[in-house]
């Protein structure tokens, strides 16, 4: 009787009073960590609204996107700042989000409001070799992979619920895997996640 | 028709610079900030045995040589200096004035080119180019400065390139880009590139990381008692004299880790077409095949193989030359941190189809490369490599040589980057 009583206890906190971590950590098929990995959770319970707070950067420095990877809510506003004294001719043909921003250096920055979850591949009309991901999405429980492949989801609704890994060079349709995973009632689950990375592309020879 | 010599499209290009600089929104142009001009400063120590070089007069196939027997050493320095104003977001050029040691001309401009290059709006986006440049068969040449860039000597296939196909022409590229992977196609109609054939048959393949000049020209190892009447001493590599087009077309294809590309190129001489020192218009066609895969993010393979045909002169009844050449290499590079080794084999022929007893040219040939390049730092790159070829020449014994030979060379460069 004890343990019905517990678990009627369980039941009665349902799964918004219970909450948790999930610590996910992305290993490639050599058991390397994968960092700047987007690991997504959508609660079975239903995916709460995303939150919007920011500020959201995009910076160029050094000839470079910084980060390579930046996570952002849907309807977020992102800046891009030009560190570099050379310019930079900015464009994206993404779906979700087509634009170009042609940034004159001299720390010009210009703003990108990013209204529809997706993908938005970054590359600059300059520098062939600049490339860059914005990953917009449309779950609160989104973090990106540090240097050891750990992302922590914090604060998610315990049950079941359905873990998506992104990453710009993940073999699978839309770069892209899922499964499914369980969130702990309290404290922190773990998750361990192996994807499958392609060589970082060849682009075509420019000039 | 075009009849523009290449040493005035730098001067047309820096005339376009000068009349779009106050024409232009000034926030477009960037014409002569710090940002359009970089460089490279090449030191060279090159130490090598066999034959003297085809740049002294010899039948050898590198930069390097020695007298036939014992060992020589050379130190070489060379730079090149490049330019790419930009006039608008999409139009640009790139212009590469270069200074090398065994030319000609040693100051003379290398590329000199328009660029028009929209930001893509879509899967598919499209670039030009309009002025002199090198046709993209080269896997090993990179940059404004085109210069190989794991090792010191290009691959035979690419040597020549450097030697004999730049073209002074219109160039035009789409890529489409689909379920991530890339499709392009590439097409160019061009003038000045006349003779590319010539050092083929006259000298044969080489290792070389000369790069043509827009005014210069190479001299010929000697040539027999049939073709002397023909043919000076000497070849000019961008070059125009029988006023017909010729032209290119690339097909590309890449993925992750992988890419490809097929090349027809047909220079569209008239082969008894000459001018005024009785260079010919040379009838030269080929096919060039490229491959890349990127094993992993630190290992890349490169594979290139060229076969084509030359003909020059008039049917008496033989064609004075009438060439079959084939190349190929493979080149496998690994990256260490700042390092890289690459190690590269290359094979290479050229077989006779006219004149074989009066005016050989049969040749065939290998060549083991191995390289080393430690970056140091931003603006410094250091290269070691050793160059092994052999090659059996039928035309090599005027030179008091024996038709085989082969050839070790041993060089560093010292790449200063500005
Ligand atoms: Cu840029």
């Amino acid at each position: 009787m004890r343990l019905l009583a517990f678990i009627l206890m369980l039941l009665s906190f349902g799964s918004q009073a219970l909450a948790a971590d999930l610590a996910v950590t992305v290993r490639d098929a050599r058991g390397a960590p994968v960092k700047d990995a987007v690991v997504m959770l959508y609660p079975a319970s239903g995916t709460p609204p995303v939150r919007v707070a920011g500020p959201y950067r995009m910076a160029q420095h050094n000839i470079q996107f910084d980060p390579f990877v930046l996570v952002v809510p849907v309807g977020a506003t992102v800046s891009f700042p030009n560190l570099d004294n050379v310019r930079h001719h900015v464009y994206s043909f993404s779906k979700p989000h087509p634009f170009e921003l042609k940034l004159y250096g001299h720390d010009e920055t210009r703003t990108i409001v990013f209204d529809k979850p997706g993908v938005i591949a970054l590359g600059c009309n300059i520098h062939d070799q600049m490339i860059g991901f914005v990953r917009v999405v449309d779950t609160p429980f989104a973090v990106k992979t540090d240097a050891n492949g750990l992302a922590v989801l914090r604060g998610a609704p315990g049950g079941k619920a359905s873990v998506k890994v992104w990453h710009p060079y993940l073999k699978g349709p839309g770069n892209e895997i899922a499964m499914p995973a369980a969130v702990p009632g309290s404290g922190t689950g773990a998750l361990t996640i192996s994807v499958d990375l392609r060589p970082p592309p060849d682009h075509a020879h420019g000039y | 028709m075009i009849h523009l010599p290449p040493s005035a499209i730098g001067g047309l290009l820096a005339l376009v610079a000068l009349a779009s600089a106050p024409g232009i929104a000034r926030a477009q142009a960037d014409i002569f900030s710090r940002d359009t001009v970089s460089g490279v400063v090449d030191l060279r120590l090159g130490v090598a045995d066999g034959e003297p070089s085809w740049t002294q007069g010899g039948f050898g196939k590198t930069r390097f040589g020695s007298d036939g027997d014992g060992v020589a050493g050379r130190f070489k320095a060379q730079a090149d200096l490049v330019w790419k104003p930009r006039f608008t977001w999409d139009l640009g050029a790139v212009v590469d004035l270069q200074a090398q040691p065994d030319q000609t001309h040693g100051v003379d401009l290398g590329e000199a080119y328009l660029r028009y290059k929209p930001v893509p709006h879509g899967d598919t986006r499209f670039t030009a180019r309009l002025g002199l440049f090198y046709p993209e068969i080269s896997l090993e040449h990179s940059g404004g400065a085109w210069i190989p860039q794991d090792t010191i000597t290009p691959s035979a296939i690419n040597s020549w390139v450097g030697e004999e196909l730049k073209v002074v022409g219109l160039e035009g590229r789409v890529v489409h880009a689909f379920a991530g992977q890339e499709l392009s196609a590439t097409g160019a109609v061009f003038y000045y590139g006349d003779t590319a054939g010539s050092l083929l048959a006259f000298r044969g393949w080489s290792f070389s990381d000369l790069k043509s000049s827009a005014n210069g020209h190479f001299d010929l190892p000697p040539l027999s008692a049939f073709m002397q009447p023909m043919q000076p001493q000497f070849t000019t590599p961008v070059h125009e004299i029988d006023g017909r087009v010729g032209w290119y077309a690339q097909l590309g294809w890449r993925r992750h880790g992988l890419s490809i590309d097929l090349t027809r190129y047909d220079n569209g001489g008239d082969r008894i077409g000459a001018d005024a020192n009785n260079e010919w218009a040379w009838d030269t066609r080929l096919w060039n095949l490229s491959a890349t895969w990127t094993i992993d993010p630190d290992t890349t393979l490169r594979g290139q193989v060229m076969s084509g045909q030359s003909f020059m002169g008039y049917s008496t009844p033989q064609i004075w030359i009438d060439d079959s050449f084939a190349a190929g290499y493979l080149l496998l590079t690994r990256k260490f941190g700042a390092d890289a080794l690459s190690a590269r084999v290359d094979g290479f022929q050229i077989t006779d189809n006219s004149w074989q007893a009066i005016d050989p040219n049969r040749e065939r040939g290998w060549a083991l490369t191995a390289a080393w390049r430690h970056g140091l730092g931003e603006h410094a790159d250091l290269l070691v490599e050793t160059l092994h070829v052999w090659s059996d020449n039928d035309a090599r014994p005027r030179t008091g040589f024996g038709a085989r030979q082969s050839q070790t060379v041993v060089q560093t460069a010292l790449r200063l980057k500005f």
